[in-house]
């Protein structure tokens, strides 16, 4: 049942999102398109206008990117809402499975949902560089199997040196963050879906309900990321009181191990509240 | 109660149930009810609005928790696997607009087991619904048809019908009912809960008279017929006279 529920989970998100990640493909296509176009050896005029069109091209993308990222949590929340409180409530919880596998399917879909849209967005990042790669290696008039070479060499070296500045192989960086950014993605979206549940609560304005109790969420997780910080602040000012060169991942990591544990605890407790409500305090307009 | 109910096995068993909402003090929606449902029956719901009728069907489905006593279907509490033998139709309109009807019929033959997806093509055809048709482009009433397609389409044991002849025009509310008579499995039953008594009392076998949350009378339709010498929609106007 579980793959069933998500099957219908992702045929109800698929279209906005894939709409979203259409209209940032085509602002990224614009902005590779206005790379190829820069040339220094355009007289002055066209040489700004193509430096102009790039700003406002690169202003476009910043912001596909933060209306996509933030467009697909509110595509997840207003689906979780209609779905699980409004009327298709009715037939959501009425179906032959437990609100545990309901829930499951929900927050599942919705991750790898917010994932996907990450991995949208990181693809994106990857055609620009590779477009601005590209075009200043055609420009700069060298072989290209030399140039290739060269930044080669200089990731290699960067790589190597990446383990004596951040006390951490860039391997192992790489691998820890993006363990980091899946725990705080999940977490991310069980405190929306939590919030929804929690909004039920103000059973007149359940909507302000649920914004409410994602500022309060919000506001109690600050709280928490300054405590976290605490540890970073104390080796930093240490090191410095003793003139002492401690590496960067040694600095940060109690901080961030500190957000990843949390985001752990947060998410349980969103899962819990999800399920309270979704059995217990169930009460569908 | 006639005797024949005691002796059936209950398909329905509601014991001492309770029902109060959070921020009503202490009003009871539903108050210290028994019930003991046989199978094989066509049973009417009636009462007043605010009477509890949608509160105690909610509580049968597991949409709502509660605040005491226990409801058993088929031996079991609400949950999944009680839901398996329950095809509800709710007063809204619980469908997805953005899905074709095709989508739906499709969702219901994923979802439950005696889901009879020829039956549902059928009624829709015999309808002059297109399967192809999106829910949204829909009227109200098309898609209460739809809906109730849906739910009648499956072999379930217990059919819980929520006002489904209610904002419809009289011709609908023919075929709805001739959809549930024809549709109707001997073995199960049917709660039918209305306001339109004289519309459904024919297919009646059995009433169920709700008052403030409590169950006021159960008895058959003929009882009422021979004992008060009135029609049920008769005897409804007398017991709930304002």
């Amino acid at each position: 049942m579980l793959g069933k529920l998500m099957k219908y989970e992702w045929r109800g998100l698929r279209l906005p999102l894939l709409i979203m990640l259409g209209i940032l493909g085509g602002t990224t296509l614009l902005t590779c398109a206005i790379i190829f176009t820069i040339n220094p050896k355009m007289d002055n005029v066209s040489a700004g206008f193509s430096t102009m069109s790039l700003v406002l091209c690169i202003l476009l993308y910043y912001f596909g990117i933060i209306g996509c990222s933030v467009g697909t949590m509110l595509i997840i929340a207003i689906r979780f809402y209609k779905t699980t409180y409004t009327d298709q409530g009715y037939l959501t919880h009425t179906l032959p499975v437990t609100s545990t596998t309901l829930l499951a399917a929900k927050t599942i879909t919705a991750v790898l949902c917010y994932l996907a849209m990450l991995a949208g967005i990181f693809a994106t990042i990857m055609i620009i560089l590779g477009a601005i790669y590209i075009h200043v290696s055609n420009l700069s008039g060298y072989d290209k199997v030399y140039i290739d070479r060269m930044v080669g060499e200089v990731l290699s070296e960067m790589s190597m040196s990446f383990r004596e500045d951040y006390g951490i192989s860039l391997g192992g960086f790489i691998t820890f963050y993006t363990v980091f950014m899946i725990i705080a993605c999940i977490s991310s979206i069980m405190i929306i879906l939590g919030c929804v549940s929690l909004g039920q609560l103000y059973t007149k304005h359940r909507i302000i309900g649920a914004i409410i109790a994602y500022f309060a969420i919000v506001s109690v997780q600050q709280v928490i990321s300054y405590i976290a910080m605490l540890p970073t602040y104390s080796k930093m000012l240490r090191a410095e009181a003793l003139s002492e060169t401690i590496p960067m991942f040694e600095v940060i990591s109690p901080t961030m191990i500190i957000s990843l544990l949390w985001a752990v605890v947060v998410s349980v407790i969103m899962h819990i509240i999800n399920l309270h409500m979704m059995t217990k305090r169930l009460n569908l307009e | 109660m006639n005797e024949q109910y005691m002796n059936a096995a209950p398909l329905l068993q509601i014991n001492d149930l309770c029902k109060r909402y959070p921020g009503m003090g202490s009003y009871m929606s539903v108050f210290h009810m028994n019930l003991t449902i046989p199978r094989g029956r066509i049973i009417g719901l009636l009462g007043p609005n605010g009477c509890g009728k949608t509160t105690l069907i909610k509580m049968i489905n597991g949409l709502l928790a509660p605040t005491s006593g226990t409801v058993y279907i088929n031996g079991m509490f609400p949950g999944a696997q009680s839901k398996r033998v329950i095809s509800y139709l709710p007063e809204r309109t619980y469908l997805d607009n953005g899905m074709k009807v095709r989508q739906m019929v499709d969702y219901f033959g994923d979802f439950y087991e005696d889901f009879s997806k020829e039956k549902a093509y059928s009624m829709l055809e015999s309808l002059g619904i297109s399967p192809e048709a999106r829910l949204k482009t829909l009227s109200k009433g098309t898609k209460e048809k739809v809906q109730l397609i849906l739910v009648m389409s499956r072999n379930a044991e217990l059919y819980i019908l929520d006002e489904p002849i209610a904002g419809v025009d009289p011709a609908a509310r023919d075929y709805i009912l001739r959809t549930i008579i024809t549709n109707y499995n001997p073995n199960s039953t049917i709660i039918l809960s209305t306001h339109l008594i004289s519309d459904i009392e024919n297919v009646l076998d059995d009433v169920i008279f709700m008052k403030n949350g409590s169950l006021m009378l159960y008895t058959s339709v003929d009882a009422i017929r021979d004992q008060q010498n009135k029609s049920v929609d008769a005897y409804f106007r007398e017991v709930y006279a304002c």
